[in-house]
């Protein structure tokens, strides 16, 4: 692929995600109920609660990776509400349910993302998105041979590539190590400058990052 | 950190972008960039791991050589010819390339997908797989089969034709076999139920247009219009498959 000009800033300057009455059932069982809510750009929410409770159902459904049962979730730009499809544009998601292909090394993935998401295929850009994540000593490697850690960097380096103005972590600090919780930190404050953010976990520093939680209780409410 | 430029947009972005013939073009450029990266990851990753490959020549070179002992000093009629090759076609097939999907899934790889890439590249590059893996198995598999069976092969045009549409037709039906059973979880029983309807009249038809074309008796135009066949058949799969697949690719 032979780069082109960037077209300018790519992402509305406002981003809003809003939640009404939102829940979510597998087979007859509630595991989200009633979530309401509105976040807007520059913000960055924590979702928390026991193991059970619903955290990462909610955070794919704000993905569009899962349809709520009840409720809905709209997410609009510049005033203009986004349809299902186009939200995904709009959105990188870390989570430990996130896959790697154990087979690619780290610069593919990279590359493999990029070419996804209609990102020149610039070497220089893939080894910087490896730089900001730490994993720019070892670019060649293959994920297989990756420790856990370094599976969650990559993680944040896929997610991240097209500047999302929404970004979904989901227990963010699983695995890292010390500069690793340095590197989620920069992330989050990227993002607040860049829309929305919403960190779901239960650890205390990872709910350190929100500048407000939402609770859920273990019936999901 | 050094910012990507943008280079195209994604399918995903269809409604936002205004509707102009250039735009349109973009957004049609995107689509085909997006099912490439598919296709380009996945050649990789079997390049690497060999996984599929290995089960479809291990499958083919087997079955071939029991053929070959079974075969002994004897020579095959072509109708019986012709249904043994696609009986192990269809078997290698099923056996390598009904995975590609379910892969995506077992991994934890396809909701990565779902977010960067629309479900009809998704599906175009997975169906591109599937034809290439399965073209280098024909390729080792016909002319093995046609020297252990010491089939006539009248013209060798013909055969490669109705061959080409068999692939087709087989690759088109593997891969939207294993679109609609990667999320199910009795997936075993599924395949079978799911991939009878769908492969046997193509079966069939291959099997009728590969007698057709290594007969000496068929007529001159009779492997023409298998051919024909077969590749409207797989066009045919394609097409129910870009309908479908997105709607079960999105279903939780």
């Amino acid at each position: 692929m032979d780069p082109l000009p960037a077209p300018g800033p790519p992402y509305p300057s406002d981003v809003v995600v809003e939640l009404t009455g939102v829940g979510k059932r597998f087979d007859r069982k509630w595991v989200v109920k009633d979530i309401t809510g509105r976040l807007t750009s520059g913000s960055v929410l924590g979702i928390a609660g026991p193991n059970g409770s619903g955290k990462s159902t909610l955070v794919k459904m704000i993905a569009t990776l899962l349809h709520p049962d009840r409720g809905s979730i709209s997410i609009s730009a510049d005033g203009r509400p986004l349809d299902w499809h186009e939200r995904r544009r709009y959105i990188g998601w870390v989570s430990p349910d996130t896959g790697l292909y154990r087979a690619l090394t780290g610069a593919e993935h990279v590359r493999f993302f990029a070419r996804l998401h209609g990102l020149a295929d610039n070497p220089e850009a893939v080894l910087s998105a490896l730089d900001g994540v730490g994993l720019h000593a070892r670019p060649g490697l293959i994920v297989g041979a990756y420790s856990s850690g370094m599976a969650q960097r990559l993680r944040y380096a896929c997610a991240t590539l097209h500047q999302p103005p929404i970004l979904l972590l989901d227990e963010p600090h699983m695995a890292l190590d010390a500069e690793g919780l340095r590197m989620v930190r920069r992330v989050v404050e990227q993002q607040r400058r860049r829309g929305v953010c919403i960190v779901a976990g239960n650890r205390d520093d990872e709910l350190a990052l929100a500048d407000s939680v939402l609770r859920i209780g273990s019936d999901g409410a | 950190m050094t910012s990507w430029p943008s280079l195209t947009r994604c399918c995903g972005s269809v409604r936002t972008v205004p509707e102009s013939p250039a735009d349109r073009a973009l957004v049609s450029v995107g689509w085909m960039d997006q099912a490439l990266a598919v296709y380009r990851k996945d050649l990789r990753v079997e390049l690497r791991e060999r996984t599929a490959l290995a089960s479809l020549v291990l499958f083919v070179l087997t079955s071939l050589v029991v053929v070959g002992f079974a075969l002994t000093g004897g020579v095959m009629e072509p109708g019986v010819a012709a249904s043994l090759l696609w009986v192990v076609m269809f078997f290698a097939t099923f056996a390598g390339l009904g995975h590609t999907f379910v892969a995506e899934e077992e991994t934890g790889t396809a909701a990565g997908l779902r977010l960067s890439a629309c479900p009809e590249a998704i599906l175009a590059g997975k169906l591109m797989m599937n034809l290439t893996l399965l073209a280098v198995v024909a390729v080792v598999a016909v002319p093995l089969f046609v020297a252990i069976a010491k089939l006539p092969v009248p013209a060798v045009g013909r055969l490669i034709a109705v061959v080409a549409g068999g692939v087709c037709g087989l690759a088109s039906a593997a891969t939207v076999i294993g679109a609609l059973v990667a999320k199910a979880r009795a997936r075993g029983v599924l395949f079978g139920a799911i991939g009878f309807p769908i492969v046997l009249p193509l079966l069939m038809m291959t099997a009728v247009a590969t007698r057709h074309a290594i007969s000496p008796l068929a007529g001159d135009w009779m492997w023409l219009r298998d051919a024909g066949g077969l590749f409207s058949y797989a066009t045919m799969l394609v097409a129910a498959s870009v309908l479908v697949f997105p709607i079960i690719w999105e279903s939780n």
